[in-house]
């Protein structure tokens, strides 16, 4: 098996090749019947349904099926292009995106540096604890508290109405649905993603904080030198896939808070993908947004992953 | 150790695999052994007290009325729609009861065209319902595509006053304390909602929502309504309308003042039933039943009276031009499939509710049971009015009758008497539906298939800019000096053709 995958060797298919194989799925059955619920979950939810993309490209009506209903070649794209709408909703989804890798993927990272540094064990599990509870609660409950918390008389509107005296919900402006959109985001997410990174963090030699130690380290030090390198590969492969996303921002936690005197900062590709498809049952539209939407995000996720193989020596593949 | 670990996992595993397999199949439609299968949704009222609509006395009677055997099937409460698309694209159930003109893009021609429904021989296959046509052309029209075709079995309203059932609602004992009388112009809105705030402490007198601009509640005194309306012929897309700019002055400038709830555009209804039963607000839109009705019994205050208002106009003693008015097919018809097996039984069960035996039964259900003959009307019996199970009147009338509803049958005023019986209720359907709004109401009109493929993203694109800038510009957050950007933008949308296919499907519409 290891033979295989060493660089140069070009693979053939010749039934020798085929027979290994077999021979290698006998001896490791267990395994490979380990993973088959996962390899049928991949190609009956997320293959399958990629044929579904083509309607992108024909004027989809349910009663001809996908089959039966006409071509269209780009009509579609064309009018998503030229749609006055197209440069907002691009540009808050960039924006909101951007946000939460500069503001919502460092969090989970010094959380996970602060959880390490906590000696107490039992505050330790207690504070992890409710760090991950959001993460657990639906979002639709989710939303509904981030709307009583930004509601008008809450105290976060209180503040904010002392600094600059405006009325009304936060969610009804324009300006405020940004940062409220991130801050919520960390605090549902931040403790759920620290459990990869304290997993890594227990993956990191202890020999090397107590050479660290000897050589006269502090914890400061310590932290930049052996924590944070430690992490290095783990931070690396998340921020590549997480960089991968960039156009992905969900439209369920959106369509929860947003409303259309705020569509101008909140109205995403995805929420209005939804909107076109549901409200206005133009399928074919909607699926043709939303193939733009993973085509960007595919070159986008080989981009950072050769820009990280080019730089240091982790990458995705 | 590892080994039987690593057998369980696998174990787990499969078993999961197993059982998501087996819940995906289990949602399947079901083939019983009746005669017809007929899919509706499930109403909310009937669900309280059954699972499946065979179960209710109403259809266990229509089945023993008809000698037909009916397998209902009901999407799951939420994802009606969903279920309905998936439904089309695979083997359909004899009868589908729903709304085909929203629901199906394109329209009923575009399902008839893709072989989805079938046409329907009414003339000869459904005497009764023929003979109703006969009487009402107006109705013929709006169960036909262009070309002709019949293609459902209507819901019809069967007079003027069950097609208006909603408008504004106003505090009369806060009237009565100040001396003021129900205000009939913008003018006296202004004074009694000023009123309201100063003297009655209303935090926000005017619980408001925009969509009931598309009844023109406030906007129909400038002469336009907030979505597609026919003024002398022609249809005509409110916003690009003279009044509408001044529409947005006055709302803007009672926005200002505090007249409204700050986050109206997010309010929630049990939000607005909050404000209107702690007194915080005195004016609200809402239904004869679920408005009126409900609050009036809700609210604890000494004296709490709530009373109609007219939808309001510029000049005093005008009758309004606009208000809420459904159609008289409202939307819910009821269509035979192309895989149903005996289309003339089909035929035969939905013409029962057009004669003057189904009539009676759907709007009253089983005399004796549901209702008794008093002095030639038919009253509901206290199983309907008083039940011993403590249903609410609408739970118990969904397992009677289908009045409440829709199904394929005439709906009768006597019904509407009876379920809102407030003296405040019967006025306020009379108050409500002094308008001219017939005249301006725009039928159900359908783009031809080939146009409505084209236009549906753009209509959406259009409506959906508007409602933003409806809000912006009442809130304030865009000055009414960018009104002008407003309509360019609409036109950028593609407003201008949309018009004016609108334009032309409303004359075939009138020359069916």
């Amino acid at each position: 098996m290891s033979k295989a995958i060493v660089k140069g060797e070009k693979p053939s298919y010749n039934p020798n090749k085929l027979k290994r194989l077999g021979k290698d799925v006998w001896r490791n059955k267990s395994l490979y019947l380990m993973i088959l619920p996962v390899l049928l979950f991949y190609i009956v939810f997320m293959y399958k349904p990629m044929y579904g993309a083509i309607i992108a490209f024909k004027r989809f009506s349910p009663g001809l099926g996908i089959e039966g209903s006409p071509w269209v070649g780009l009509e579609n794209f064309e009018y998503f292009f030229s749609n006055p709408d197209f440069a907002r909703i691009l540009k808050n989804t960039l924006k909101i995106s951007l946000s939460l890798i500069v503001f919502g993927f460092p969090a989970p990272i010094i959380l996970t540096i602060m959880f390490n540094e906590i000696r107490n064990a039992r505050f330790k599990r207690v504070a992890q604890s409710v760090s991950y509870m959001p993460h657990f609660i639906s979002l639709v409950v989710i939303c509904g508290l981030i709307r009583t918390f930004v509601a008008d008389g809450s105290i976060i509107q209180q503040l904010v109405h002392f600094f600059d005296g405006k009325e009304g919900s936060l969610l009804n402006r324009a300006d405020a649905f940004l940062p409220i959109y991130v801050v919520s985001d960390i605090w549902q997410n931040i403790g759920w993603d620290c459990i990869i990174y304290l997993a890594a963090i227990a993956g990191i030699d202890q020999q090397l904080y107590e050479a660290a130690q000897v050589d006269g380290a502090g914890k400061w030090k310590q932290m930049i030198h052996v924590t944070l390198p430690g992490l290095r590969p783990t931070i690396i492969i998340m921020l590549i896939l997480r960089v991968g996303n960039v156009l992905s921002v969900g439209y369920e936690k959106i369509i929860l808070l947003y409303n259309p005197l705020i569509y101008e900062t909140s109205d995403v590709i995805s929420s209005y993908v939804y909107r076109m498809g549901f409200e206005s049952r133009d399928w074919s539209y909607s699926t043709a947004v939303g193939l733009f939407n993973s085509l960007v995000n595919f070159i986008v996720i080989i981009a950072a992953n050769t820009v990280c193989k080019k730089i240091g020596d982790t990458s995705l593949w | 150790m590892k080994h039987i670990i690593k057998r369980g996992i696998v174990l787990v595993c499969i078993i999961a695999l197993i059982l998501t397999t087996a819940a995906c199949s289990g949602t399947s439609t079901s083939k019983g052994d009746g005669d017809l299968t007929y899919w509706v949704p499930l109403n909310p009222n009937a669900a309280m007290t059954v699972s499946n609509y065979g179960d209710t006395p109403f259809a266990k009677e229509l089945q023993e009325r008809t000698g037909i055997k009916i397998d209902y099937q009901h999407p799951p409460q939420g994802s009606e729609d969903e279920k309905f698309n998936l439904m089309v694209m695979g083997e359909l159930p004899d009868i589908i009861e729903y709304n085909w003109g929203d629901a199906y893009p394109g329209g009923p021609a575009k399902a008839i065209e893709d072989n989805v429904i079938i046409e329907l021989d009414i003339e000869n296959k459904a005497p009764n319902l023929y003979a109703y046509l006969q009487e009402h052309p107006e109705v013929d029209k709006m169960i036909k595509t262009d070309d002709g075709k019949y293609y459902a079995f209507p819901f019809i309203r069967g007079e003027r006053s069950l097609q208006t059932s909603a408008g504004i609602i106003i505090r009369k004992d806060w009237l009565d304390d100040l001396g003021l009388e129900v205000p009939e112009t913008i003018e006296e809105w202004e004074v009694v909602l000023k009123a309201f705030k100063e003297e009655k402490g209303a935090k926000y007198p005017l619980c408001y929502r925009t969509y009931v601009e598309g009844w023109g509640a406030f906007s129909g005194a400038y002469g336009v309504v907030d979505t597609l309306y026919v003024d002398n012929g022609e249809v005509k897309y409110g916003a690009l309308e003279d009044g509408y700019k001044d529409f947005l002055t006055t709302m803007n400038s009672w926005y200002k003042k505090g007249y409204m709830p700050s986050d109206f555009a997010t309010m929630d209804s049990s939000l607005i039933d909050s404000y209107m039963i702690n007194g915080q607000s005195g004016v609200f839109i809402g239904s004869v039943g679920s408005g009126l009705g409900r609050i009036m019994a809700a609210a604890e205050e000494e004296g709490y009276e709530l009373v109609a208002a007219p939808y309001p106009t510029l000049v005093k003693g005008q009758k309004p031009e606009f208000g809420q008015m459904d159609h008289l097919v409202p939307g819910t018809v009821v269509a035979i499939s192309r895989d149903c097996k005996d289309v003339d039984l089909a035929m035969k069960l939905l013409d029962y509710g057009y004669s003057e035996e189904g009539r009676m039964f759907f709007n009253f259900g089983i005399e004796g049971e549901s209702y008794n003959m008093i002095d030639g009307y038919p009253t509901y019996t206290e199983e309907i009015t008083a039940n011993a199970e403590g249903l609410s009147m609408s739970a118990a009338m969904a397992r009677y009758i289908q009045a409440y509803s829709a199904g394929p049958f005439v709906q009768d005023a006597r019904y509407m008497e009876q379920y809102a019986s407030l003296p405040q209720q019967k006025d306020a359907v009379q108050i409500w539906s002094n308008t001219n709004m017939e005249e301006h109401l725009l039928p159900k009109i359908f783009l031809r298939p080939e146009e409505s493929d084209k236009m549906a993203k753009k209509i959406s694109s259009v409506n959906s800019y508007k409602d933003e800038m409806l809000i912006k510009f009442i809130t304030g957050a865009e000055s009414i000096g960018k009104y002008d950007a407003f309509v360019k933008g609409l036109k950028e949308r593609g407003i201008d053709e949309y018009l004016k296919l609108m334009n032309e499907a409303y004359d075939r519409y009138s020359a069916r």
